[in-house]
């Protein structure tokens, strides 16, 4: 459907490679703003470059346009303009057509973006080629108008709402995620799709469809959950792995997907014991931070799986020292790597596997596996990606495979949870040298696969390399999950693009849990991570919200103040944002743990909430979206939607996309998009009349509101 | 020394060498091929405007030079205020001055390259500009509607959203 969507996809699936456009936008920000402003700048009018006297007999040129004043040449227009206010340019554009050209200099108009705070945000190329086609003249001014446009739209509180169907109609969407391009749902009946949205005017394209049927996805996911999608996670999108995708579902069940081709990357099939409220990918794609209905925060690794032999000397050149490193310490493996004073991290971190694998021979699954968890618990998590992945930190099979026994055994309580959190503090144990290294059985795996793995690890080296073995695992897989498992082969069969066939028909990566801390009396509803990764905060049906130091492995405050269960969080720089059963939100500063600001305005309990640098955004069962200034502790805007309670949101500049849980909606997203009104009068004579014109084609927030915003109108209007 | 400039009609005039340097163009000049004692031609300036070029020159003279303005600093120098003109500055602009003179002195402090006298009289022009429709500066400065009405009316609906109710 969409050119750049496919474009990366197809992208992907030929060499792996995403080109992240993310970090194309980043830089489209105020830097580029005002790279773009070096290139487009005029050559300073005047003849600087003239110096010789020669030049001074030799009359300067004159500039074949007609001039901008009597006498005044075009060249000295920009001179004038830039001492002008918006309004007053604009006129400008009005007089002739000369001064229409001149008062177009892209310069004039960056200096507005800037002093406006205007960026070049996700979506504006689109809004350019669709407003301005080639005219690139046109852009800045386009850029400024669109951006006011939307500020002036925010600050009154006005929107168009746009429904649009994006599931069956017998489905529900359970949670969401957006970013500049793309949308990816995760439904009640357990289905994952991912949509291209490449401008915001897509939406409103959308929502005029008139079409019952929902929109088809652009990405399909293969089969992998089996009951309701609780929540997803991307990493962030400026990363080498904007790729990845974790879903977790009511079972416990965490899955690693593709988010370009749908495939499974890795698969725990119990995680928590029980729903898991909460997922995040951190550290650059390396781990995963989960909280469930356990009341236990798990961090989970993501590790590549490798081969047995030491192919990769025999293929060819090693995309880097570190998986040479990695593969000769494999061959000596436990032992090398037990003598290896190679820093305390890596000791730790090779503990976990040689540990496990050595109890599981003589302990009873269970209890193997607890010590496995015991072990990895203590080790604090590596954190350096060089050192971490120039080591093979192996697993082994019997480990997994035990680990594996027990996932299948849902009754089992997780993976000694309690061990695990009493031994948190004990050193680690010390890394037996005995190892076993049992996966004789791999050296059948086939060239493909080593292939395989040698495309991964180029691609991926900030992944590192491999603990588990994935046949055994694989086969373990495939006899307790089997339609996992048919699924990855009807599509390695299917596939004829070897690189996807690749990537599919082998899971290199298997996940593995590496911390499991506790410390709620209750069910953990919502979980986010601090903007340094190394701080999660879990909100509980305990009434607190606490925040866990995920390097220390230790829980690092625990905050009271809502009278009831928390139900959302959400973070932005320090502080931490806790929506509640109490039908209040509360404002918390992480590095006190006081409770800074209470926000009171919802009627029933609240279900969900967005924050950005200024606004905080929240929805719950009063179907009734309310946007606040958080720095100010104000209520901006009541909107009430009356689709039924909201159950997810997320915004940007030029929206707010929710779900809402009402009948005939379940299916749907609603966007209240406050960027499509392309024409509106900066100035209005008054509030009223200019309610009353929009009405008709526009949802009008609560009007107190709006009135509430009129004072504070964008000082351009001037 | 004093440095001689001569205009297109071969007025000539004496200044002192701080007073010509306020020109960029000048200063530079000097420096490159030394004082010579000649008179130094502009024949992109009349006389009448040279006059007034340096008695702004020669009231500023102890002012501290700019320095060349680097394009993020001319990015910046945008949040300067139109109405924010010296008293002095303001006078010697109105003092007088028709439109064509004063489009002349832009042209010549462009050419001489003097960047206060550039942005002074920009900023003039600019004060004239401000708050006019776009009717009334057609008027005041005699510009010719070549917008056919089609134009014009597209013009004005592409405006609409800064332009007032």
């Amino acid at each position: 459907m969409s050119p750049t969507f496919l474009d990366k996809v197809q992208t992907w699936k030929s060499t792996h490679k995403f080109s992240p456009i993310k970090t194309k936008r980043r830089l489209n920000s105020k830097d580029s703003i005002l790279r773009s402003a070096e290139l487009l700048n005029s050559p300073p009018a005047g003849s600087n470059d003239q110096l010789s006297s020669e030049c001074i007999t030799t009359a300067s040129s004159v500039p074949p346009q007609p001039d901008f004043l009597p006498g005044l040449p075009s060249h000295l227009a920009f001179f004038i303009l830039q001492h002008l206010p918006v309004e007053d340019v604009v006129n400008c554009c009005r007089v002739c057509r000369t001064w229409n050209r001149e008062a177009l200099h892209p310069i004039l108009w960056q200096r507005f973006c800037m002093d406006a705070g205007i960026l070049f945000g996700p979506g504006i190329e689109h809004i350019l080629l669709e407003r301005c086609g080639d005219d690139t003249l046109l852009w800045w001014k386009e850029v400024y108008r669109d951006g006011i446009t939307r500020r002036i739209n925010w600050e009154r509180g006005k929107y168009e709402l746009l429904t649009v169907p994006l599931v069956d109609i017998r489905d529900s969407i359970n949670c969401f995620w957006f970013d500049g391009d793309k949308m990816v749902i995760g439904t009640r009946r357990h289905r994952l799709s991912v949509f291209h949205i490449p401008s915001p005017s897509t939406w409103t394209t959308l929502a005029a469809r008139d079409d019952p049927k929902p929109v088809t996805p652009d990405v399909t996911f293969h089969p992998g959950h089996s009951v309701p999608i609780m929540a997803i996670g991307l990493p962030d999108q400026a990363g080498p792995v904007s790729h990845l995708l974790a879903s977790v579902d009511g079972s416990g069940a965490l899955i690693l997907w593709n988010v370009f081709t749908g495939a499974i990357i890795a698969n725990v099939p119990t995680a928590h014991n029980g729903g898991i409220a909460g997922v995040a990918i951190i550290d650059g794609g390396r781990r995963i931070v989960t909280a469930g209905f356990d009341r236990i925060l798990r961090v989970h690794e993501i590790r590549l799986d490798e081969e047995e032999e030491e192919p990769d000397e025999a293929l060819g050149p090693l995309p880097d020292d570190q998986s040479s490193q990695g593969s000769s310490s494999g061959v000596s493996r436990t032992g090398s790597i037990s003598s290896a004073a190679n820093a305390g991290k890596q000791l730790l971190g090779t503990s976990f596997g040689v540990q496990s694998g050595d109890t599981a021979s003589v302990m009873s699954r269970t209890s193997s596996l607890r010590t496995g968890h015991t072990a990895s618990i203590s080790g604090s998590l590596p954190r350096d990606a060089s050192i971490r992945s120039g080591k093979s930190i192996r697993d082994s099979p019997s480990a997994s495979s035990r680990r594996r026994a027990n996932h299948s055994d849902p009754g089992r309580p997780p993976s000694g949870k309690k061990r695990g959190f009493a031994s948190s503090t004990s050193p680690p144990p010390p890394a037996p040298a005995s190892g076993s290294s049992p996966s004789k059985g791999k050296q059948s795996s086939s060239t493909a696969a080593r292939l395989a793995l040698r495309v991964i690890s180029t691609e991926r080296p900030l992944v590192p390399p491999p603990p588990l073995k994935y046949r055994l695992r694989a086969k373990l897989d495939k006899l307790r999950h089997p339609r996992h498992h048919s699924a990855a082969e009807d599509k390695s069969t299917s596939k004829s693009n070897s690189a996807e066939e690749v990537q599919d028909s082998a899971p290199q990566y298997s996940i593995v849990c590496t911390q499991a801390i506790k410390g709620h009396s209750g069910d953990i509803y919502c979980m986010a991570v601090m903007p340094d990764e190394n701080i999660a905060v879990t909100g509980s049906m305990d009434h607190t919200v606490k925040v866990w130091d995920l390097e220390a492995n230790a829980m690092a405050r625990s905050m009271r103040g809502h009278t009831d269960s928390v139900t959302c969080l959400c973070v932005r720089d320090e502080y931490v944002f806790s929506g509640s059963l109490d039908k209040t939100i509360r404002q918390w500063d992480t590095t006190s743990g006081r409770c800074t600001r209470t926000l009171m305005g919802h009627t029933k309990w609240v279900k969900t909430m967005a924050v950005d640098d200024r606004m905080l955004i929240s929805g719950g069962w009063d179907e009734v979206i309310l946007v606040w200034d958080w720095k100010q502790g104000t209520l901006l805007h009541s909107l009430p939607i009356n689709h039924g309670p909201i159950v997810c949101l997320q915004f940007d500049e030029t929206k707010i996309a929710a779900v809402c849980r009402g009948d005939g909606y379940q299916h749907h997203i609603t966007i209240l998009d406050f960027g499509s009104k392309r024409i509106e009068p900066l100035v209005v004579k008054s509030e009223q009349e200019e309610q009353e014109k929009s009405v008709s084609q526009r949802v009008l927030a609560d009007p107190e509101a709006a009135e509430k915003e009129g004072g504070e109108e964008v000082p351009v209007a001037g | 020394m004093p440095v001689i400039l001569q205009a297109s009609d071969g007025q000539q005039f004496p200044i002192e060498k701080n007073v010509a340097e306020r020109s960029m163009l000048l200063k530079n000049m000097l420096e490159d091929v030394g004082d010579a004692g000649d008179p130094i031609p502009l024949p992109n300036v009349s006389g009448s405007i040279l006059k007034n070029v340096i008695e702004y020159c020669e009231h500023h003279k102890d002012d501290p030079h700019f320095a060349a303005e680097e394009d993020k600093e001319v990015f910046e120098s945008s949040r300067k205020k139109p109405d924010d003109i010296d008293e002095w500055d303001a006078n010697f602009m109105k003092a007088g001055k028709g439109n064509e003179e004063l489009f002349e002195i832009i042209l010549a402090a462009n050419y001489l390259d003097i960047k206060p006298l550039l942005d002074l009289g920009c900023k003039t022009v600019a004060n004239m500009i401000k708050g006019k429709t776009p009717e009334q500066i057609r008027e005041m400065f005699n510009i010719e509607n070549d917008f056919t009405p089609e134009e014009e009316d597209q013009i004005r609906r592409e405006n609409e959203w800064a332009a007032d109710a």
